[in-house]
């Protein structure tokens, strides 16, 4: 592993997880000198019990939960967010407590800069130092996490708010609160983070702290990935899973977005399929167009995470790029059991692709080459990876 | 004159690349599995069009179609259907017109016409029972729809034209053919994106005769009768046109009020149809034939102009809290004449309204103000400025600068102007629709509210009422009649009529499946079959209506479509009103799983192989 002459890397994210994770919440929040959070997430998660379970680890603990904001859905508004930022202050809260997926820990971002700021307009906060004073903020891993929780960004009304301080001071999992999903849901959030984590690890500024979360990251999910596919969905993959995704948020947060995250979200934007679906299609075909049509090609340090030592060192060493390409795409494919593998499956028109590609075209076309990013909108569409070539 | 006997089965396939035409002869038994109009429209489409082309590329067709009605004198029978892939929503769309050109193509001896491919440069179709002329239009181009149909009339009796909004490809460029249009989906950028300026047809060289003319005659009388009879078709929108809604409305809670944020308004009574016809001496200006006369014109500002319908009231009057008539109708004659679609117009720019107020989007335009609201129209007709994205429809503006809880639209189409937390049956219809959130798909709120026939805040039996709606509507709209026939047809049949009000009410709240098989709609089949000469019975005319429905939906799901599509906006689900007693939320998934229970879909919304099977839609073989 080379260290290059410059490199940042910031996480002030703490995970706390395991067994009774969530009776650590009132003590770290007394460490962190507040008592009445705020609790914002989202229905279902109030109906299966998420917030009950959060109110039992509080007794007797003397602190008091200021509300229970459970208005996050799937688009998350200023609105919203203003919303909340009103039940906060008319509460007297003092920290923030987000419980589900990126919907929660978008409002609890934007709550965050409106009320530490004393502020009710989230448009001035556009573009954000990455240095801060804002409230204690826990955010509670739950099933519907899909790795930006622990992230740096919040997505408000389709813009994006970033900075360091926004990601939050704990990430807490317990498993109590990862509740039973759609297999679909499932393998769709673990491959978006694990794309994220494997694009985060793949750019040029990448950094060898950032890679060693990014490594245990990709670990832990290619494992307990493979377990889940091979020996059926169970508690204890179920944590290992959120323990990686969770760790993926960190990592994207110190690296640029690259062209899987741009597209996958064009993607969705414009066909209203998940952001997770897509980016699970896209996966093996960056990947394999990286490893055949870049210059710098695919890291071969990538597969030691997704197959282990053993296979690392039994390999010679230019083809550790490729083993590890096909190794991701081997896990893809086994994924194919529960969710589409090709744009054609999921009925996206070529038109969208080719509009979406053209968009990029000029972003990407120096590391992807001339008509890069359209040859891999247009394998996916096809699929030919993972049918073999005979889609 | 010529005769026709029932219908010349005779469609017009051209070529606008080749610049060629083929005559296609309808098989009897499609005519009969879609009676004609918008369901014939889409079977041809079906069979013609691979799913996934570009709705603005030469793959994508347009097709018009005439009902069997049209040129027998039917009551409100002077309308004819269009159906293409929309380049607004990306999905199938399909309109209906009472303009001139429906009559004309009839009566030139064609039931149809397909369009396919793009010319290089802009031209016109010139049609008669001699076929087809492609005729040079660069003279047309820039004119305004209006201008156009002028300029073509010499030789015409019927026309469509776009105006420089489809010209320049704005997605919810309309089709106008006389002072009616086509109006939703964008068919103007699609004839736009073929270089077709116009279609004009030269009409009245065949008469056209119903198979059996005295069954015929009995069938027309006593529709005409049931339309004379009936409150809402011979009073209310006779006198007052289809802006006698506003009232109805204002007091049900169904007006749209500063971008769908209320449900009632203390002015709305300045824009209502009873005002309207007061201050501008209003006359009719309908469809061709009409008997119900909703279409009105006025003299206003000094100006005899058509007044303005009630989406465009709604949708660019309260909705945009304006509530100067004078100003409306400016903002309607700009779209006349651009050739826009006032729906998505008004809604796109409701949500520019407020996008500004949130900081969002930089424009000038406020909620209460017309200031800048022509100008505005005319920037999106244009294509420049901020026009250049509002052109793209909320949904677009939404996906680029924020504000998609308030982007009033379903599939991309922006709403109508019933705001369905006063109607929760009209909330699921705006959801399940086809073409996205269209009104007329079932009309669910007339019941729900006009005729308070069932609780409008219930979620009982909505499911069960917009399926017999639409299945209702779907045929009537491929028999190709005005579906403001529905009131009288449907309520002034003896059955309806002498039914006490409660038993009526009991029926429908609790039994809404069961009350409607005793919905007396006869008289369509009849006339259907009269001018045909072919069998046809309720059953089987709602059979239609539930076959075009599903092969529409079957269509849409090709290109995408499926359970994340079908749900109103945020605002509708989670914010409350004022206007209410109570809040309440619309509850849309209980209401959309009984739907796709009912209509035979799996639980993602696709429709089951079984009842594909059952209506008889055989697998797509591209022609």
């Amino acid at each position: 592993m080379q260290i290059p002459d410059y490199f940042k890397f910031y996480n002030k994210t703490r995970i706390l997880s395991g067994k009774k994770a969530l009776e650590n919440i009132p003590y770290e929040l007394k460490s962190m000198n507040a008592v009445k959070p705020l609790i914002i997430t989202d229905k279902r998660s109030v109906k299966e019990g998420n917030v009950k379970n959060l109110i039992s680890a509080y007794r007797d603990s003397g602190l008091v939960i200021g509300a229970v904001f459970d208005e996050a859905a799937n688009y998350v508004s200023t609105n919203t967010v203003l919303n909340a930022a009103k039940l906060f202050r008319a509460r007297g809260c003092d920290s923030i407590i987000a419980i589900g997926g990126i919907d929660s820990a978008s409002i609890a971002r934007g709550l965050n800069l409106l009320v530490s700021n004393k502020s009710d307009d989230l448009l001035q906060f556009e573009s954000l130092p990455d240095t801060m004073d804002l409230c204690p903020f826990i955010m509670v891993i739950t099933s519907d996490s899909r790795g930006r929780e622990t992230s740096n960004k919040a997505v408000i009304d389709g813009r994006v708010y970033m900075s360091s301080e926004l990601m939050p001071d704990i990430a807490l999992i317990d498993s109590r609160m990862l509740k039973k999903r759609e297999m679909s849901d499932v393998v769709s959030f673990a491959l978006c983070a694990l794309a994220d984590v494997i694009e985060a690890c793949s750019v040029e500024l990448a950094n060898p702290v950032n890679d060693a979360f990014a490594f245990a990251s990709i670990e832990l999910i290619c494992e307990n990935l493979t377990d889940i596919f091979n020996r059926g969905y169970s508690g204890k993959r179920k944590l290992g899973l959120a323990n990686g995704i969770a760790i993926s948020g960190i990592v994207s947060s110190n690296a640029p977005e690259g062209l899987g995250g741009h597209l996958s979200l064009e993607l969705s934007k414009n066909t209203r399929h998940s952001r997770e679906l897509c980016s699970s299609i896209l996966l093996p075909y960056i990947l394999d167009y990286k490893l055949k049509n870049t210059k710098n090609g695919v890291r071969d340090e990538l597969l030691l995470p997704v197959l282990g030592i053993d296979k690392y060192c039994s390999s010679p060493e230019s083809e550790r790029g490729s083993l590890a390409v096909e190794a991701v795409t081997e896990l893809v494919k086994k994924a194919g059991k529960y969710i589409p593998l090709s744009f054609k499956e999921i009925k996206i028109p070529p038109y969208v692709i080719t509009s979406i590609a053209e968009s990029l075209e000029k972003e990407y076309s120096k590391s992807f080459g001339k008509g890069g990013v359209l040859k891999i909108l247009d394998a996916a569409y096809e699929g030919s990876l993972l049918s073999g070539g005979n889609k | 004159m010529q005769e026709i006997i029932g219908t010349s089965n005779k469609i017009l396939e051209v070529d606008l690349t080749k610049k060629n035409y083929t005559v296609y002869d309808v098989p009897e038994e499609d005519l009969k599995l879609y009676l004609g109009g918008k369901g014939l429209a889409l079977k041809l489409l079906y069979d013609r069009m691979e799913p996934g082309v570009d709705p603005l590329g030469p793959d994508n067709m347009i097709a018009f179609h005439c009902g069997v009605l049209m040129g027998t004198g039917a009551p409100c029978s002077g309308r004819f259907a269009a159906v293409t892939k929309s380049p607004l929503t990306g999905i199938m769309t399909s309109c209906s017109c009472g303009g001139p050109f429906g009559m004309a193509l009839k009566t030139s001896g064609w039931d149809g016409l397909i369009v396919k491919g793009a010319s290089s440069a802009p031209i016109y179709l010139y049609i008669s029972s001699a076929g087809v002329e492609f005729r040079d239009a660069k003279k047309l181009k820039g004119m305004d729809t209006q201008k156009t149909q002028e300029m073509l009339a010499k030789d015409s009796s019927g026309i469509v034209a776009i105006g420089s909004a489809g010209e320049n490809l704005v997605r919810y460029a309309n089709v106008a053919s006389g002072h009616r249009f086509l109006g939703r989906g964008g068919m103007g950028a699609v004839m736009g994106s073929k270089n077709l300026k116009a279609i004009s047809a030269k009409g009245k060289e065949f008469k056209i005769i119903p198979v059996k003319k005295d069954r015929f005659e009995k069938a027309k009388k006593k529709g005409t009768k049931y339309i004379n009879s009936n409150d809402v078709s011979s009073g209310t929108y006779r006198n007052y046109g289809t802006n006698a809604n506003v009232n109805l409305n204002n007091a049900g809670g169904l007006l749209p009020v500063r971008n769908f944020t209320g449900g009632t308004h203390g002015e709305a009574h300045k824009i209502s149809g009873e005002e309207m016809a007061e201050k501008f001496k209003t006359t009719y200006s309908t469809c061709r034939p009409c008997t119900i006369l909703c279409g009105h014109k006025g003299n206003i500002d000094g100006e005899i102009r058509q007044i303005p319908e009630y989406e465009t009231v709604g949708l660019m009057g309260s909705n945009l809290e304006i509530f100067d008539p004078v100003k409306i109708s400016d903002f309607n004659e700009i779209c006349t004449r651009t050739g826009m679609d006032t729906i998505t117009a008004g809604g796109t720019i409701a949500w520019a309204m407020e996008a500004t107020e949130r900081g969002l989007f930089k424009s000038d335009l406020k909620f209460g103000s017309a200031d800048g609201v022509c100008e505005v129209l005319d920037d999106i007709a244009e294509m420049k400025g901020i026009g250049k994205d509002l052109a793209m429809g909320s949904r677009f503006c939404s996906q680029k600068y924020g504000g998609e809880d308030f982007a009033i639209q379903v599939k991309g189409l922006e709403m109508a102007a019933y705001d369905p937390r006063g109607a929760f049956g009209q909330g699921l219809s705006y959801a399940v629709a086809n073409r996205g959130a269209c009104h007329l798909a079932s009309t669910a709120f007339a019941l729900e509210v006009y005729f308070d026939l069932i609780n409008p805040f219930s979620y009982r039996s909505k499911a069960s009422l917009v399926k017999f709606q639409e299945d209702l509507n779907s045929a009537i709209n491929s028999l190709q009649t005005c579906v403001f026939t529905a009131f009288p047809y449907e309520l002034e049949t003896p059955l309806m009529r002498f039914s006490p009000r409660p038993v009526l009410k009991v029926m429908m709240n609790l039994m809404a499946g069961v009350a409607m098989r005793f919905v007396d709609i006869s008289l369509w089949p009849e006339l259907w079959s009269s001018v045909t000469g072919m069998r046809m019975g309720m059953t089987r005319f709602l059979r239609v209506g539930a076959r075009v429905q599903v092969l529409e939906r079957l269509m849409n799901c090709a290109e995408g479509i499926s359970r994340k599509d079908d749900t109103l906006p945020e605002r509708l689900l989670n914010e409350f009103r004022k206007c209410d007693s109570k809040e309440r939320a619309i509850p849309q998934e209980i209401m959309l799983n009984r739907y796709y229970f009912i209509k035979g879909f799996d639980k993602n919304g696709v429709p089951k192989k079984r009842i594909v099977k059952k209506m008889k839609i055989k697998k797509r073989e591209v022609v």
